[in-house]
């Protein structure tokens, strides 16, 4: 597979011994759009964060992340601070706590800038960022260098976010619940913002989120994680159109519905089990509405197969889960 | 900035009346009479009555506060009962002693704690902070007495690397050419080196000892923001855009947790100033800690008050400094004061 920007091979992450990410295998394409869902704690916000090389020192990281073709070297912090930035950009869900209140935005644009390009004169750095806060649509971007955080929205300060994560060109954007702290206007334009830009610059995306209704309007695939497992991963269309995973479907059903009015929403019933206290069969299985009490549910730990379409699921039952589907 | 100068200076002035007022107050309401303490039990009650006219003790107390502000800024700071010497000249000598001392330490203190509180932080070896922790226990922990005696012990009788406590030069040498009061200061400036060297000497003890207390607790302060901060989600972001973990620190780490610390070391300072009693009597310093306590229990009006309000404006100035310092830092701080 030349053709693929990102190639994740059975890439476990643990803390203390507690496995948050178990055998994770994953490809991306130079382009491509990924949504990376899941519920809080399913480990999401952990694999983003296992690709740039910053998860804590106490995580112990096993398996391969191989990056245009070569391997992260990822016990080596000063090797991968030239991919940070540089090859793969990062935005964060908070734009509020992610900018030093007490420096100027074009200090900080300078930073990210001069990370990626330590020979830059002053002056060029400040013209580049000037020209990244035109490109997110910031007006009189040279002047407002000079302001501080606070004294931007959450939105502009999110779209500088952007614009400072694309300081190195990187050929990776991971975006980690990007429009989780905006309101829901907002979270349209920076949508739409990050949409163009990727488009525009062929850069690809993994969006971190656990709002189906993004990863609808933003992406080209669709990846579940469920307590530190890949569930599931096929295109979004597929997925929206037939959830092969009862864990998609139970998500793709608890979005709220415009033409219909429920008496309240529809949740997935149960709560995600701590990381690592999966027995020996699918961690899924006590909430699962098709597996809850199935013998190999319980007892056998479904694997990431291929199936007709091309997608890939983790479930003992989605073959049979059509039929089921369609009988009740 | 000029705005946040002048906001803070009005809210300083209004501080130094408070305490002046305080310590006028403390003074009168508590027991005894000083015509009586300055005459003796057996002087004839006439006696002390025009004494206390002559000192204006006989007057009503808006009258004597006003007239102790008035005279304290115009430089007449009156006359020791106790000592019946001009408080000024009491002062002179000794007011300046103290107010070395106390910023020596000041400065041993903030940079000692800047620099341990950085390494602590920052240092992922188990052995650094283990060893960094147990010296801010220490320094919070020990007696400041005792603690001085040791460096006495240790410097002086032992090694030898220091003078014993004789004050604040060596015998046979000339204090340098008054400008500050500050001997290191005035040494420098007539440029006398071996007085400075000297003085630096002397002063280099006694310093480390009043400063210990203060080191400890402004550690404590500045490695607690600095980890807090650190956990910050713009350190994380810095570090995704290729920052290295030293240039993190360096450029948002330790900028935003300095400035809660810089705003306590201005606390601090003003305890320095006030609080060398113990210090200076085992340093035999001779600084203003004495002449004061010995004023207090003689209820020595002049001195007591005059120092207190010496200590007050040295204090105001401090923190003003700190305040700008802050202002500049954290342009939130700033734009407060000038929004309202």
């Amino acid at each position: 597979m030349t053709g693929s920007l990102l190639e994740i091979e059975r890439l476990s992450v643990s803390f203390g011994g507690l496995r948050v990410l178990d055998d994770i295998d994953l490809k991306l394409a130079p382009g491509d759009r990924l949504g990376l869902v899941g519920e809080s704690g399913s480990g999401k916000s952990t694999l983003g964060l296992a690709i740039l090389g910053l998860l804590v020192d106490t995580a112990s990281v096993s398996g391969t992340i191989r990056f245009a073709g070569a391997a992260l070297p990822i016990g080596d912090d000063r090797a991968m601070s030239a991919i940070r930035g540089g090859r793969i950009g990062f935005v964060y869900q908070d734009p509020m706590g992610g900018f030093s209140p007490i420096h100027t935005v074009g200090r900080h644009m300078h930073h990210a800038i001069a990370a990626a390009e330590p020979d830059i004169s002053r002056r060029a750095a400040r013209e580049r960022a000037a020209a990244l806060l035109a490109e997110v649509e910031i007006r009189d971007s040279a002047a407002r260098l000079d302001d501080y955080p606070h004294q931007f929205s959450g939105g502009m300060l999110q779209r500088i976010m952007i614009a400072s994560a694309l300081a190195g060109n990187p050929q990776l954007l991971i975006a980690d619940e990007p429009t989780t702290a905006l309101d829901a206007t907002t979270q349209a334009n920076v949508l739409r913002l990050l949409d163009r830009i990727a488009s525009a610059r062929g850069m690809a995306v993994i969006l971190i989120t656990h709002d189906l209704g993004v990863v609808g309007r933003f992406c080209g695939d669709l990846a579940v994680l469920y307590c530190g497992n890949l569930v599931s991963l096929t295109t979004v269309a597929r997925a929206m159109a037939n959830p092969v995973h009862p864990y998609t479907r139970g998500l793709l059903d608890a979005r709220p519905r415009l033409d219909e009015k429920p008496a309240r929403l529809r949740t997935i019933g149960g709560v995600l089990p701590r990381a690592g206290a999966a027995g020996g069969g699918c961690a899924f299985e006590p909430r699962c509405a098709l597996g809850r009490g199935v013998a190999i549910c319980r007892n056998e730990r479904p694997l990431l197969l291929a199936n007709r379409s091309g997608d890939r699921v983790a479930c003992h039952l989605a073959g049979a889960e059509s039929e089921v589907a369609a009988s009740c | 900035m000029i705005r946040t100068v002048l906001a803070r200076l009005g809210l300083s002035l209004t501080a130094a009346l408070g305490a002046a007022l305080f310590a006028f107050l403390t003074l009168r309401v508590g027991p005894g009479d000083p015509a009586r303490l300055v005459l003796g039990a057996f002087a004839s009650d006439e006696a002390v009555a025009a004494l206390r006219a002559e000192m204006g003790l006989d007057k009503p107390y808006v009258v004597q506060f006003v007239h102790y502000i008035a005279d304290f800024v115009t430089g007449d700071w009156g006359k020791s009962y106790a000592m019946g010497e001009p408080v000024r000249s009491l002062l002179a000598d000794r007011f300046p002693a103290t107010i070395e001392l106390g910023l020596c330490a000041f400065v041993i203190a903030v940079a000692m704690a800047l620099l341990c509180g950085m390494v602590g932080s920052y240092a992922r070896r188990d052995w650094i902070t283990r060893l960094l922790r147990t010296l801010a226990s220490f320094s919070i922990g020990v007696p400041q007495f005792w603690f001085g005696l040791i460096l006495l012990m240790v410097g002086f009788e032992c090694l030898g690397l220091f003078p014993g406590p004789v004050g604040r030069l060596g015998f046979g040498v000339p204090p340098p050419p008054s400008v500050t009061g500050l001997y290191t200061v005035d040494a420098l400036l007539a440029g006398d080196l071996a007085t400075f060297a000297d003085a630096c000497r002397h002063l280099l003890l006694p310093a480390v000892t009043l400063g210990l207390l203060p080191f400890g607790f402004l550690l404590r302060l500045f490695w607690a923001n600095l980890d807090d901060v650190a956990n910050e989600p713009f350190v994380l972001v810095g570090r995704s855009r290729g920052m290295t973990r030293w240039q993190v620190f360096r450029r948002y780490v330790v900028p935003n947790a300095i400035v809660p610390t810089l705003t306590a070391s201005g606390l601090v300072l003003g305890q320095m100033l006030a609080g060398s009693v113990l210090v200076e009597r085992v340093f035999n310093w001779p600084g203003a800690g004495a002449l004061v306590t010995q004023g207090i229990l003689q209820q020595d009006y002049s001195v007591v008050q005059t120092f207190i309000l010496l200590s007050a404006v040295v204090y105001i100035v401090a923190n003003l400094c700190v305040d700008v310092l802050v202002a500049a830092i954290d342009p939130r701080i700033a734009r407060k004061d000038t929004a309202g």
